[in-house]
């Protein structure tokens, strides 16, 4: 699946070296910008907070890129916005296509064998999933649950977003399953489970990495979405969507509220976009 | 043309740019608004003409008088329904519709005498009979009338309201424009209630009872008549020509944009769609109040809220009254302020300062955090703040309002109540969510309260809120759930009184019961910053009633003498000065 040639490819793709970099970058962030800026990212500096007119603090030595509304250090808070955004797009992709690899190994194994039925619930299963509004499913689960901790956000995002790949995983297993080794394998009496995950999960690892890379930018989008609508974890939590919301209503005064937040967003999508597609260029056989 | 750009310049340009934006980031920005279009003429005479054009943030879901009850409702209210009486530019209660207003020796029986010659909007003269179909509307067991209990005083309220009586037998009709109105007891709040729109006298097409078509339609004594309303879209007012104050109104029209976002309403305001405007953000506020180009055009209106944190006496662990007083020790007021600075003030009491000013020695909650730590120590929940031991074990829910200053509030409450040792966990709902929750019993033990002023008289910040008859096991208006026999005593006697010095002495002792026992931490009044174009003239803030623009006149050569072209570009709102005058 990788190897010294996807390698090349790979640092040869300059997007994918530009997208790896942006992630590194993001990551070392999220690592020591809290240390960096040495506030608490949730605690206001009423002493040093305004200027003598009223206005928010500017870029000074005490505060790097300023303060917003609530005159927190907007340092601290985009690095921890980072975190939690980091954290949620890592875990909730983790289950997403642990999800998505189990339902659709299981699937496309039963495809045309006397478990198809199983094959055609799970699909099912599927069809209602992606007909519902992504956003809104996430939002009235979030709403249902009603007090938003880290946990539902990660359950939320994590279970409402595994049916694109499960159907792409089941058609991947149902090539694998018919080649031959396959059934050299089961001539030689191996059991399914030791098959699919032995000889099958291999073979398909390679799409499961690159949705997975795309999924993280997905993820990372989600949580801001439902942080902007209030519907994310609860203030004072610093998160890229909820500063993002904060921040608009001091956009003319001071738009680095709103600047900073929607900067990072777009580089770090772009940051994991980028790598996916890299990906997917350096484990496609066909391409060398 | 072809382009002569070379790479290198591309490049340079691209870098030139990213510096630009890395230096936004970074310095932040100077921002500025456009000055104003028109210009105020000093010699400009009132007179008739124009359309005032403003709007709202929110939509307006009624304006029937007997049901509408919000800030947005009661400022239209305000220009559609003249009532017996209202308040003069000083906030003292003066006649409106009633020529004169008689009260008793006792207090118990009101006679007002009404003026003759006053049309409605359907073109009827008003009458005595028209005053007490209204009333008798609002106060009908099937109207949805907010406040009917404001009323309960008058005589045959209670069997009137149960609907064991057709009429109500305090209201008595004396002549076409004469009525009189007894009640069961002196109520010094008599003719406050009076004031509000619920009693406005309304054209026969109101009915007996409430119809909520009327709200669609709606028709009464006030200077301007509704000619368009349409729900979430636009509330358009025309002058009632047969107002009975001979040449006013003077507008012909009033125009209210609905539902608009306050970021909107600033940049309409700015290219001169809207006239007045209210609804600023902070920043916009304070961009506009620096602008010297606008000074003289905008003032602050009178705060007559009070706003802070309750906390549910009825439930753990604000049943234990020291953990309710560390609470209200605990906060910081002047920074809670500090996070909107002029449209939030500190507000230790109760009672808003323009209804009773402070004086040394008013009781009021203060800033003490030893006094804080002591009272947690005496709630049996010590706390070491150097080590950060001890205090109460368990997180506590806080309620507040999605997209209001409450949940800002609430994250600088957060920090205070860290200090002693307590922890509060913020859960941002809906407005209908927020009434519902906090109005229920042994539902939320903590959560933001905020009261606007429904008349400036001290009754209306302790009845309410804070008396055992407003406590409910649903729609509870009393969120602390706070019964205490003394203060429910002061209460009454201080409604019975007629004397203002022994009114205000029992209302100072109210604020003493309310400081001491902590149901509510009062910490702040909000108010808003409303600005208007140099040629409106003839508008202030009032001191009781929101947006009382009825005066308001536009001087139309003004409006055209602009201050700069129309359409002509405009100032960026946004000046990179640090940013982009460095690399010029």
């Amino acid at each position: 699946m990788w190897d010294d040639r996807a390698t090349r490819r790979f640092f040869a793709n300059k997007g994918a070296s530009v997208g790896l970099v942006l992630v590194a970058l993001l990551l070392l962030f999220a690592i020591l910008g809290p240390l960096l800026s040495g506030h608490h990212p949730d605690h206001s500096d009423f002493e040093q907070g305004r200027d003598a007119l009223g206005q928010l603090a500017g870029s000074s030595a005490r505060h790097w890129l300023g303060v917003d509304h609530l005159m927190r250090d907007l340092l601290s808070r985009l690095a921890h916005g980072a975190r939690v955004s980091l954290l949620v797009a890592f875990v909730a992709t983790t289950i997403s296509i642990g999800m998505g690899a189990i339902v659709g190994l299981i699937a496309g194994y039963a495809e045309g064998t006397r478990a198809r039925s199983l094959d055609n619930a799970l699909m099912r299963l599927v069809d209602v999933g992606l007909s519902f509004p992504y956003l809104l499913l996430v939002m009235a689960i979030g709403a249902a649950v009603g007090e938003t901790t880290i946990l539902t956000i990660l359950l939320v995002l994590g279970l409402t977003s595994w049916f694109g790949t499960a159907r792409v995983i089941r058609s991947k297993t149902i090539q694998v399953r018919s080649l031959d080794f396959i059934a050299a394998s089961r001539a030689l009496g191996q059991s399914t489970p030791l098959i699919i995950l032995r000889h099958i999960l291999p073979n398909v690892a390679g799409p499961l990495i690159v949705i997975a890379s795309a999924s993280v930018a997905q993820m990372i989008i989600a949580e801001s979405v439902l942080s902007y609508l209030q519907v994310g974890l609860p203030p004072p939590t610093a998160t890229w969507g909820r500063m993002l919301q904060e921040g608009q209503r001091m956009y003319t005064a001071t738009p680095r509220l709103v600047v900073a937040p929607g900067v990072l967003i777009f580089l770090s999508v772009l940051g994991f976009n980028l790598v996916g597609e890299g990906l997917r260029d350096a484990l496609d056989p066909h391409e060398d | 043309m072809r382009s002569t750009r070379t790479k290198t310049d591309v490049a340079s340009r691209g870098g030139q740019w990213a510096v630009r934006c890395l230096l936004l980031l970074l310095l932040g920005c100077e921002a500025k608004v456009s000055p104003p279009l028109g210009v105020r003429r000093g010699d400009a005479t009132a007179a008739r003409g124009g359309t005032l054009r403003t709007a709202f943030f929110t939509d307006v879901r009624s304006l029937d008088a007997a049901t509408a009850f919000d800030t947005a409702s009661a400022a239209i209210e305000s220009l559609i329904y003249d009532r017996l009486v209202t308040y003069d530019a000083h906030g003292v209660i003066v006649p409106q519709l009633a020529e004169s207003v008689d009260p008793s020796a006792d207090g118990k029986r009101y006679t007002f005498t009404l003026r003759r010659g006053v049309l409605l909007h359907d073109g009827a003269e008003l009458t005595a009979d028209d005053v007490k179909r209204s009333i008798e509307r609002s106060l009908h067991v099937k109207t949805p009338c907010p406040v009917p209990s404001y009323y309960e005083r008058i005589v045959g309220y209670a069997a009137y309201h149960d609907g064991k009586t057709a009429s109500l037998e305090g209201v008595r009709i004396s002549g076409s424009h004469a009525l009189t109105i007894d009640l069961t007891e002196p109520d010094a709040t008599f003719l406050h209630v009076m004031a509000l729109p619920i009693v406005a006298p309304l054209c026969k097409s109101a009915g007996k009872v409430y119809d909520r078509t009327f709200s669609s339609k709606p028709c009464g004594a006030g200077p301007f008549k509704v000619d368009r309303y349409e729900n979430g879209q636009i509330i358009r007012l025309v002058r009632h020509d047969g107002y009975w104050q001979k040449g006013k109104p003077y507008l012909d029209a009033i125009e209210w944009s609905l539902g608009m976002q306050s970021f909107t309403q600033r940049f309409k305001f700015e290219r001169g769609d809207l006239d007045y405007m209210r609804e600023f953000s902070e920043a916009d506020s304070t961009l506009f109040r620096k602008s010297p180009a606008w000074q003289g055009h905008g003032e602050w209106e009178p705060s007559l809220t009070t706003a802070g944190s309750f906390m549910n006496t009825e439930m753990p662990p604000f049943d234990n009254r020291h953990l309710r007083r560390a609470v209200s020790f605990a906060i910081n007021r002047e920074q809670v302020a500090s996070v909107r600075p002029g449209h939030v003030q500190a507000q230790a009491k109760l009672v808003p300062e323009i209804i009773i000013p402070s004086e040394p020695g008013y009781p009021a909650q203060t800033f003490d955090r030893e006094q804080a730590l002591r009272e947690m120590a005496l709630a049996g929940y010590p706390y070491d703040p150097v080590r950060r031991t001890g205090g109460y074990p368990h997180e506590i829910p806080y309620l507040a309002i999605i997209d209001s200053y409450s949940g800002q509030a609430a994250e600088v409450y957060k920090q205070h109540l860290e200090q002693i040792g307590i922890r509060i966990r913020i859960q941002l709902v809906g407005w209908p969510t927020f009434l519902a929750k906090s109005s229920r019993r042994n539902t939320v033990a903590m959560g933001f309260s905020g009261w606007h002023a429904d008349f400036p008289d001290p009754s209306t910040f302790f009845e309410p809120i804070l008396s055992s008859g407003a406590i409910q096991d649903e729609e509870s208006q009393n969120a602390a759930f706070f019964s205490n026999a003394e203060l429910d005593d002061i209460l009454v006697r201080a409604r019975r009184s007629a004397n203002r010095g022994e009114r205000l002495a029992l209302y100072r002792q109210a604020e003493a019961i309310v400081a001491r026992e902590a149901p509510w931490a009062t910490v702040y009044g909000y108010r808003y910053f409303e600005l208007w174009q140099p040629y409106v003239h003839g508008y202030r803030p009032h001191p009781v009633l929101t947006q009382y623009i009825r005066d308001a006149w536009i001087d139309r050569d003004g409006r055209k003498l602009s201050g700069r072209a129309r359409g002509a570009r405009r100032a960026p709102t946004t000046t990179l000065a640090l940013a982009l005058g460095g690399l010029r």
